[in-house]
């Protein structure tokens, strides 16, 4: 069945208006909005109409409003309102008419107080169908949010309801949709027969995507938003173990696989005890540094190096790294344990009159107190010693520096009689948790 | 902090001690225009600030700074604090180490009027004279270090070295090419060892 369009007036009798009048334009023609006829076209069909305001009376009227209201029916051109109209003046504007559903519409449209309404028929054609609803022209089939790489299907059912066949013809566009999947893109579909196909969405790059779909007259806005894939969940590896004061350490942030995506995230060392400039990371350094995520592999990457050395510094105290990246941490807890103290370094040179010792190290208790030291000739005989009681001055010093338990020692020992006697000091430093001995020969 | 005690005579030949506690150094090197000391031991570094300003050459030596300006060197002394300072000519200098004499530098390398004082121009060069550790090159992604004896020993780098320079009594800064840091070699001792010294920026 084929229905046929009508353009009626209501709401008043024509006589009853006001001045300014409607009228459709028909080439050099005008027909009073009332009893016409429009073409009947079908959803996908766009159908134009020029229509005319006209003084029809004596005097001047104020053009005050004009609206278009009606699914499917919107106004172009229309003129700059509110305008003083003169008589026999007239002002044109089109309506459009792009029916999405195989319903019959309306559309009201206003001149000043004066409503006019049209009424519209719409010849049957293709029914489409999303999820079971219909679909107008023009709509969107929204293929939500998915991860590059990844594909999402939406299933378009096409339904004839009419009384014959109808010649389909599809067609997709869009860089990254594609389709008709599982059916050609030509075909007869008969009366009550329903298709169906699918159209994919196969985004490479993480951006919001927009395509068409086209069957017969009708076009289908198409969308779907890609996101790159979640960063991957890190995980701290110490390198270097067991970890203890004084050392440079390495260590690496790992994943459970190479990482589907890029990014970047953040490596964090805190430091629960006293304070210690020497921890820190190296290269970036500092205690917070950046590392950045390459698509395919399964290490983070400092600078470009896969692996971050860091400092333990010489303070007794509790290491945590955290790692960060895309919105999951990972942490690591190391505990220095308190050490004897540490000796790096030693020197002893030795003058007619004194016997110079220099060393350096480090107590990561901070404790230090006795000190020792025992003088030897070459034949390894004790020649004597000398002790101390070091603790105010380590003290006074460790709380003076910010360096953790760093320290450098320099004894100064004057020498009655022969020095060249004296071979070797053994030095012996001890703190709370124990002593260190260091055997040093003295030099010239 | 330095303290002072007198010890009994606990042997003939011992009649008493000064000691003192600080910080320990392990040298210094040109930033620019301005000079960063490190403290510290081996693994356990600690770069300073930068300090001064006009700083054209520098070399350190235990408690010993020489540092040349364009017009002028200033010799110091953090054990006992004394400063001296003399007008120099512009231009290079070499450092006696200790640093208590500098020396115009020659312009060309291996020319050195005084053997024995290694070359310090802010690090420039792939090769340097070592005190008491011999001749220093790095070449590739290796240093090579040869005593006087000829005896080689070479140690492997993460990356090219862009120039090598005296860090300190017993240490050499290597600066690696392509902005990859700078690290601290350890020369005083048997083993050459490596160390990376925190990053201070380009």
């Amino acid at each position: 069945m084929i229905r046929r369009a009508a353009c009626v007036a209501l709401f008043a009798p024509w006589c009853l208006l006001g001045q300014l009048r409607l009228f459709i334009v028909n080439g050099a023609e005008e027909q009073p909005v009332a009893n016409t006829i429009l073409p009947t076209i079908e959803v996908g069909e766009t159908l134009d109409t020029r229509l005319r305001v006209r003084n029809v009376g004596s005097a001047p009227e104020k053009f005050l409003t004009l609206s278009v209201e009606g699914d499917g029916f919107w106004s172009i051109d229309k003129p700059l309102l509110p305008r003083l109209v003169r008589p026999d003046e007239t002002l044109d504007f089109s309506v459009q008419f792009r029916p999405v559903v195989n319903n019959g519409a309306s559309c009201t449209i206003r001149v000043n107080a004066d409503a006019y309404l049209l009424l519209a028929e719409v010849r049957p054609g293709l029914t489409v169908l999303l999820d079971g609803a219909e679909l107008g022209s023009g709509a969107m089939v929204d293929f939500g949010s998915i991860e590059r790489g990844g594909t999402a299907k939406r299933r378009i059912v096409m339904e004839n309801h009419t009384t014959a066949a109808i010649e389909v013809s599809l067609a997709v566009g869009g860089y990254r949709f594609r389709g008709p999947v599982g059916l050609a893109s030509a075909l007869s579909l008969d009366r009550g027969a329903t298709a169906s196909f699918e159209i994919a969405f196969e985004p490479l790059q993480a951006a919001t995507h927009r395509g068409n779909l086209y069957i017969n007259k009708r076009t289908y806005n198409l969308t779907g938003v890609a996101v790159d894939p979640p960063l991957p969940r890190p995980q701290i590896v110490i390198e270097t173990e067991p970890l203890r004061s004084g050392q440079q350490a390495r260590l690496s942030v790992r994943f459970a696989g190479p990482s589907r995506s890029s990014g970047s995230g953040t490596l964090t060392l805190e430091f629960t005890g006293r304070k210690d400039a020497a921890i820190q990371f190296l290269a970036p350094a500092g205690r917070t540094v950046p590392f950045t995520v390459v698509e395919g592999e399964d290490r983070a990457r400092f600078n470009g190096r896969q692996e971050l050395e860091f400092q333990t510094g010489t303070t007794a105290g509790a290491l945590t790294f955290s790692a960060e990246l895309g919105g999951t941490t990972d942490r690591v807890a190391v505990v220095l344990q308190e050490l004897p103290p540490v000796i790096d370094s030693a020197h002893a040179g030795r003058t007619a009159s004194e016997v110079e010792l220099s060393l350096s190290g480090f107590d990561n208790a901070r404790t230090s107190a006795p000190l020792a030291f025992i003088f030897y000739d070459a034949a390894g005989q004790r020649l004597g010693a000398v002790r101390a009681d070091g603790g105010p001055a380590f003290r006074a010093h460790f709380e003076s520096s910010d360096a953790g338990g760093l320290f450098a020692l320099r004894a100064v020992f004057p020498v009655t009689g022969n020095a060249q006697r004296i071979d070797t000091v053994e030095v012996e430093i001890a703190n709370t948790i124990g002593a260190v001995r260091r055997n040093v020969k003295i030099g010239e | 902090m330095t303290f002072r005690w007198m010890a009994p005579p606990l042997c003939a030949g011992l009649l008493g001690a000064q000691t003192g506690v600080g910080l320990p150094r392990i040298g210094c090197f040109r930033d620019g225009d301005a000079v960063r000391h490190v403290f510290g031991i081996a693994g356990t570094f600690v770069v300073s600030g930068r300090e001064g300003k006009g700083v054209r050459w520098v070399a350190c030596w235990g408690n010993r700074i020489a540092v040349k300006t364009d017009d002028g060197v200033e010799f110091r002394d953090l054990g006992t604090g004394r400063i001296s300072r003399r007008p120099a000519s512009t231009g290079p200098a070499v450092f006696s180490h200790p640093p208590t004499e500098h020396y115009p530098a020659p312009r060309g390398r291996g020319e050195s009027a005084e053997p024995d004082i290694p070359e310090n121009e802010g690090g420039s060069g792939l090769e340097l004279a070592a005190p008491g550790a011999g001749l220093i090159s790095a070449a590739g992604r290796s240093v090579v270090v040869r005593d006087s004896g000829g005896t080689e020993r070479s140690i492997e780098l993460p990356a090219p070295a862009a120039f090598i320079e005296w860090l300190g009594e017993g240490w050499v800064r290597v600066v690696l090419a392509e902005g990859r840091g700078h690290l601290a070699l350890r020369v005083g001792c048997e083993s050459l060892k490596l160390y990376r010294l925190p990053d201070v920026g380009p």
